[in-house]
């Protein structure tokens, strides 16, 4: 029994190294200079620490990280809670407001989880394009604001909502908008986390909607700076790890602190997708 | 889902904050994104300008000094500078789609769909007697229908180097046939040194040559014609590079920064004209250039003749403010043309006049590019569009990679260039 | 899978006032109107706009010729689906995208299920672990393949992977270079690994923790001796529902592979990557950006749509997935 345990440890400990190394080559090469970074050897640690990298990462003037990083920040911090309030309000009114266009509607919503969104990003473009969305931040940001998945989870959600808190609400006089604000919205604190910081997680490593939209250096965030970067005119090998560190570090941070909200969004919107 | 924990409302109600702030910043930053504008308060008009990333060190500098050169003279309009790194060409193209596009920006060439798309606009009128003086070649890959619809900027010249210290320790003259190249390239692959690079991909500087070193053409008038025994066998010989080891692949920087030739990481590599003063800074007198070398019986060597046009977005709204810009920048302002192609990185300015009384190209290596460019420079025309060459981009990487039959796959991409021609509009 | 799921959640809505709601179906609640249009009208409209509407332009649109323009009007007919299916290119990028997802698929599901039951059984420092699979799932796939493609796999001598090769007595390598064989296959394949598992074995290990712990003693006592048994006859028996679901997510997000293709195999400035490693996505980028002929991207998008979905239903129906069991 023993035995076992010490090896479930080993096991443990081999894999968790490619889970790992990974991230010791950024740092390692984010601190390295351009000549031992483009060397010929192999070197476990840079013989000085440089800064170099990250001073070179923010000075670039042709890839603008902090108007890259900014953008991202605020893509992520607008899409996040934006998306999540609109499925929460959609989600609550097909739960629990009685009307016949509730059916339709909800079916409407649905049906457009089928299309996939990375599959369709040309006749997306072509629309944004053609409303004059190409280099701007509510091209970057308007059209990841809809999430039907999310809508279906929050009408699952208030469908459990306990009537006795609804009616409660209505004899003090609120309608349902009141209920809806003042009741199920603050009780629904779990799901907006969870939901919210996943969607946090995915506006900020976003890609190819980025890329395609944003065509102008004015608008890139920082994913697709970083993308620019490995095929840059000159690329400057400690400023492009320097960059993806300074990138990595907000979503490492957020993972740390939110883990319990992550682990709860995934398993909510992984299992039942 | 147990998240009825009434304490969480906060956080909701932190969400709601951050959602206000996110709107004021959002506010805040459409109204100037770049801050890049040469200046001038109470411009009339702003021109948009383009340029693709220059690798070296100052450019970007001296283009929004020219723009606000250009300001300081015409009050009216301020010219606001977009710098833009990485696969430019995708990034200008989707740009131009939309109203607020770029009214000036450069290109390689003009495309017939993008004269029929209005992306572009005849600048014959501000070009006017200059055009006699103007490089051939380069006009060539911008006019339709006796029209120009670009004015030529700088020529770029792109062909090998060698470090001459490793070539003469092997004891090796610089190749001047295909095989020869490839007999070098094996002999100088040594430890950690490659013998030659061409492009991250082992493709990238070949596959524009390979046709003009068999004294051959890719296209033919409207018609593809790369399909051919010469061409075919010149691939075969050239993929011999990429199988016998002696190829670097993979590198950290591209073909178009010296860095792999400096660090000796590779003896022989494709490169541009522009990356001679970093090489004279760096390894002075240790290198050496060459044209691409010919292969077959009327082969001849070949240097690829490369460069940047401006051209006016057909769609602007300020078409002839720009077109005025575009004629005080690159046909009457001799001192910036000299600026730009030489204080930098070195270009040969695309007007003979300008380029004799170029000093910094009377001498040493830089002079020997561009006697060779005179002699051996040549490009292809203005219908070598993007869709018209991808299907010999991937033929080439068939042949060159996986050992596919080099006649019977260059065939085939032929046709499909040649139904991608075809449906080229006619302008 | 969406719409059963939908339906599936609707049936546990016991507390739901179907009563009064059908008493007061007659008369119309004006309220309950407002607040109803008030509060789905945001989402409605947007998903008007930027599915239903984007969805029918673009389809308008791979019926015209579109180049360099995204305006309707040339109408060309089937060509550009005709053109499409010519291309022995986009066969080629169909082929390498079932190809991928039928190595990533099982190999990312096994990996996840072995590390989710791994982490299961460690009593101190799970947490640790715990992160540590986790914590890749917080990278972008721009920053794992700058790091894949500069500093683990790159060509030189020094990267990470030639380094180990070297102590092995082996040349240095081009691992994303060379096509003949796919060794780049290494490199794409490691790096969705690396980003994905953590994920998949989050919803493995909530789901093995949901086991009741009783089920494994009655199993003990019937004499299940070894752990494999038990894997064998309870575990896995027990995760075929989010097996089921994990294999087709899995399967979805493989069939839009795009960032690390683009990231790790472009090169120079030429934009997308050469045909070996162009998957659908990077086709129709190339298209619709590279070559901007937005009627021909248009018409493959329907195209790709059309197989994710199909696989998706086949896959459901098959599986019986999203029926309560």
């Amino acid at each position: 029994m023993k035995n076992a345990r010490v090896g479930t440890y080993l096991a443990g400990i081999v894999f968790a190294i490619p889970f790992l190394f990974p991230f010791y080559l950024l740092l390692r090469n984010s601190l390295m200079t351009q000549q031992e970074l483009g060397g010929l050897d192999w070197v476990w640690w840079p013989s000085d620490i440089s800064f170099q990298g990250f001073k070179d990462a923010f000075d670039n003037t042709s890839v603008p990280l902090g108007r890259a990083l900014m953008n991202s920040t605020i893509v992520a911090v607008v899409s996040a809670p934006v998306s999540t309030l609109l499925a929460a309000m959609a989600g609550y009114a097909l739960a629990r407001i009685k009307v016949a266009a509730a059916k339709p509607v909800f079916a409407l919503i649905i049906v457009t989880m089928m299309v996939p969104g990375a599959a369709t990003f040309v006749p997306t473009f072509v629309v944004v394009g053609s409303m004059g969305g190409v280099n701007t931040l509510w091209g970057l940001i308007v059209p990841g604001l809809f999430n039907a998945f999310a809508v279906l989870l929050f009408r699952g959600f208030y469908l459990r909502f306990p009537q006795e808190i609804e009616d409660a609400g209505r004899v003090d006089g609120l309608g349902h908008l009141g209920v809806f604000a003042r009741l199920a919205l603050p009780n629904s604190g779990g799901l907006l986390a969870a939901l919210g910081v996943l969607s946090f997680i995915e506006h900020w490593n976003a890609f190819l909607w980025p890329l395609v939209i944003g065509q102008d250096p004015a608008f890139w965030t920082v994913q697709v700076a970083m993308s620019t970067n490995l095929t840059s005119q000159s690329i400057n090998l400690p400023a492009l790890f320097a960059s993806a560190v300074v990138s990595v570090i907000p979503l490492a941070l957020v993972f740390l602190l939110a883990q319990r909200y992550i682990v709860r969004g995934v398993m909510m919107t992984g299992i039942k997708g | 889902m147990s998240g009825s924990t009434p304490g969480l409302s906060r956080r909701g109600f932190l969400g709601t904050s951050l959602l206000f702030v996110g709107g004021v910043a959002l506010n805040a930053c459409t109204s100037d994104p770049t801050g890049s504008d040469s200046g001038s308060g109470d411009a009339k008009i702003t021109l948009n300008h383009w340029y693709h990333e220059y690798g070296e060190q100052g450019t970007r500098e001296a283009a929004m000094r020219y723009a606000a050169d250009y300001t300081k003279a015409n009050p009216d309009v301020a010219v606001k500078v977009t710098w833009v790194p990485g696969d430019y060409k995708t990034k200008w193209q989707s740009s131009v789609l939309t109203p607020d596009g770029p009214d000036i920006y450069e290109i390689n060439e003009v495309t017939p769909d993008m004269v029929q798309q209005q992306q572009v606009t005849p600048l014959d009128d501000i070009i006017g007697s200059t055009k006699s003086e103007l490089n051939e070649h380069a006009l060539g890959a911008l006019t339709h229908s006796g029209k120009t619809y670009g004015v030529p900027m700088i020529i770029d010249v792109m062909y090998l180097y060698y470090r001459k210290s490793l070539l003469s320790g092997a004891s090796i003259q610089p190749p001047t046939t295909l095989t020869d190249l490839v007999a070098a390239s094996k002999a100088l692959t040594k430890g950690k040194t490659k013998g030659i690079f061409v492009g991250n991909d082992g493709i990238a500087g070949m596959r524009g040559v390979l046709a003009f070193s068999v004294g051959q053409q890719y296209l033919d008038g409207r018609k593809a014609v790369y399909a051919s025994p010469e061409i075919a066998d010149a691939l075969t010989v050239a993929r011999q590079l990429f199988t016998n080891n002696s190829m670097l692949l993979n590198y950290t920087t591209e073909w178009y920064q010296p860095d792999a030739l400096i660090s000796g990481a590779t003896a022989i590599s494709w490169g541009g004209m522009w990356a001679l003063p970093a090489l004279q800074k760096q390894i002075p007198g240790d290198f050496g250039l060459i044209p691409w070398p010919k292969h077959g019986a009327n082969g001849k060597p070949v240097v690829i003749l490369g460069g940047w046009s401006q051209v006016v977005n057909g769609k602007s709204k300020n078409i002839d403010a720009a077109k005025k810009y575009v004629q005080w920048l690159w046909l009457q302002n001799a001192d910036v043309q000299k600026d730009w192609a030489l204080s930098y990185g070195f270009h040969v300015p695309p007007r003979a006049s300008t380029a004799a009384s170029a000093t910094p190209l009377q001498s040493g290596e830089a002079k020997t590019a561009v006697e060779i460019l005179n002699q051996y420079g040549i490009r292809n025309t203005a219908l070598w569009a993007p869709s018209v060459q991808k299907p010999y981009d991937d033929a080439v990487s068939d042949i060159i990679k996986k050992n596919a039959d080099a006649t019977a796959t260059l065939t085939k991409a032929q046709q499909q260039s040649q139904q991608a021609l075809d449906a080229l509009p006619q302008v | 899978m969406s719409l059963r799921t939908a339906s599936s959640g609707a049936k546990a809505a016991p507390r739901s006032p179907q009563g009064t709601a059908g008493a007061r179906r007659r008369r119309v609640d004006w309220p309950a109107w407002r607040a109803f249009i008030l509060l789905t009208a945001p989402i409605v409209v947007g998903l008007l706009i930027f599915k239903y509407i984007a969805m029918a332009w673009g389809f308008l649109l791979s019926f015209s010729e579109a180049r360099g323009t995204i305006s309707l009007g040339n109408w060309v007919g089937i060509d550009n689906y005709r053109q499409l299916f010519a291309d022995p290119r986009f066969q080629d990028a169909l082929w390498m995208i079932v190809l991928f997802t039928l190595v990533i698929v099982p190999i990312t599901f096994g990996i996840s299920l072995g590390l989710a039951v791994l982490v299961n059984r460690l009593r101190r420092g799970r947490a640790f672990f715990r992160t540590t699979f986790f914590i890749p799932a917080a990278v972008s796939y721009v920053v794992a393949s700058l790091i894949w493609k500069m500093s683990l796999f790159s060509g030189v001598p020094a990267s990470a992977a030639n380094s180990l090769a070297g102590l092995l007595g082996q040349e240095p390598t081009a691992w994303i270079a060379t096509v003949d064989p796919p060794l780049y296959w290494i490199v794409i394949i490691t790096v969705r690994l690396w980003l994905q598992v953590g994920l998949y074995m989050i919803l493995f290990l909530a789901a093995i923790q949901n086991i009741p712990a009783e089920l494994y003693e009655a199993a003990r006592v019937d004499g299940a001796r070894s752990e494999w048994k038990l894997f064998r006859h309870i575990t896995f028996p027990l995760l075929r529902n989010t097996s089921v679901a994990i294999a087709m997510l899995l399967i979805i997000a493989s069939f839009q592979a795009f960032d690390e293709f683009y990231n790790l195999l472009s090169t120079g400035l030429a934009g997308a990557p050469g045909p070996d490693g162009r998957p659908p996505l990077v086709y129709l980028y190339d298209v619709a950006m590279g070559q901007q002929d937005y009627g021909l991207g248009s018409a493959g998008a329907f195209v790709v749509t059309l197989l994710i979905i199909a696989f998706t239903l086949t896959q459901s129906r098959l599986t019986g997935f999203g029926k309560e069991d």
